[in-house]
């Protein structure tokens, strides 16, 4: 926050020098000056201002569980990527756990393969049927004064994930699934 | 005399009914490690994925639990502490013998626990965004890989809609993710 601070003090618009963030979400803006912030961007696979039916269910799910769990600030808590993300991990786990009719680590591993789950991003998500990664679409928001990201951009659909970057001299070699020990 | 037979009557049965109280319990639920920092700096973030944890179990057993039975959370605080991240995993998987683990933020943490879920081979879900070079069987990633978060905003802010930028400035603290990412991205956008 620092940071975003300085640059308006330096005079820095996000217009001039727009600063994308990998790990500024909802909850990181939930209750600070978001002045110094408005119209820079990030880049996530979630944002709690995305509508469709299952963001909807999702959000309001952790509201009540909010105040249930009488969390602090019960009133005013957020949604954001990584919340999305162990959301739809243990559903998953919970589906591969039913398909293999076991607990067994190996048995549900084998089950994990393709599962497919409502995400509240939006999309069908998708455990690909070999690399243990999430097929995910991308967007990019831009920070709005109440702390909340409008979406600017959006990949088409879902991409598949490249753990092995292609970037990196050598990767090419590398194989698409772990070693199975 | 009788007083000292009912006694031991009464001994005896609350003994045979704890018992009893033992067993249905274990065969009954299915215990999900939460291993997340609940203190130290990470707490800000990973409280609110402990909590997520715990939610999505509420809503799992109210809609009749998994396999006929219920999820029971084991939550435990490895306290932004990368070595005891490694220490409550091992807990989670030898003592409490939980049959999934949803857990860890940063890069480090989870390269802590990883020798841990590979020799006991538990399995381990870690939902945040990373710098990738990795695929582990005892894992799942549920966050980004770089492909998925950087890569794209990179180009977008090279494409027309975002400002055809030329030059970028690469930040980031000094530890796993940044400099692994940035790697990457470096690469990427020469």
């Amino acid at each position: 926050m620092p940071f975003y601070k300085e640059l308006g003090n330096a005079g820095l618009k996000a217009t001039d020098v727009p600063v994308v963030a990998f790990s500024v979400g909802e909850e990181e803006l939930r209750g600070v000056d978001t002045k110094p912030l408005v119209g820079h961007l990030a880049s996530w696979n979630y944002f709690m201002s995305l509508k469709n039916p299952e963001n909807t269910k999702f959000v309001n799910l952790y509201k009540a569980w909010a105040k249930k769990a009488k969390l602090p600030n019960a009133d005013k808590v957020v949604t954001n990527d990584p919340m999305e993300a162990t959301y739809i991990g243990i559903h998953m786990w919970a589906q591969a756990v039913e398909k293999a009719k076991s607990t067994d680590t190996d048995k549900v591993i084998a089950a994990m393969a393709g599962q497919t789950f409502k995400a509240p991003s939006g999309i069908m998500s998708k455990m690909d049927e070999k690399n243990h990664h999430l097929h995910k679409s991308v967007f990019i928001g831009e920070v709005k004064a109440d702390g909340q990201f409008n979406v600017v951009w959006k990949t088409p659909g879902p991409v598949k994930a490249q753990p092995w970057s292609p970037f990196i001299a050598g990767n090419d070699k590398k194989k698409d699934e772990p070693e199975m020990k | 005399m009788s007083n000292r037979r009912n006694f031991i009557k009464v001994t005896v049965l609350s003994a045979a009914l704890a018992a009893i109280g033992t067993s249905a319990h274990a065969a009954d639920t299915i215990k999900v490690g939460v291993l997340h920092s609940l203190s130290g700096t990470m707490a800000i973030s990973e409280t609110a994925l402990k909590e997520t944890v715990l939610m999505t179990i509420d809503e799992i057993n109210k809609s009749g639990g998994v396999l006929g039975k219920k999820l029971e959370p084991v939550v435990v605080d490895p306290a932004s502490n990368w070595p005891l991240f490694a220490e409550k995993a091992r807990q989670l998987l030898t003592k409490d013998k939980v049959a999934v683990t949803f857990g860890c933020w940063t890069s480090v943490s989870r390269k802590s626990v990883l020798p841990v879920y590979k020799e006991l081979n538990g399995l381990l879900f870690y939902p945040v965004q990373y710098e990738g070079e990795e695929l582990e069987k005892n894992v799942f990633y549920t966050g980004a890989a770089p492909n998925q978060q950087a890569i794209p905003a990179v180009e977008y802010l090279m494409s027309k809609d975002g400002g055809e930028a030329k030059r970028f400035v690469l930040l980031g603290t000094d530890y796993v993710y940044p400099r692994r990412l940035q790697r990457a991205l470096l690469q990427g956008t020469r």
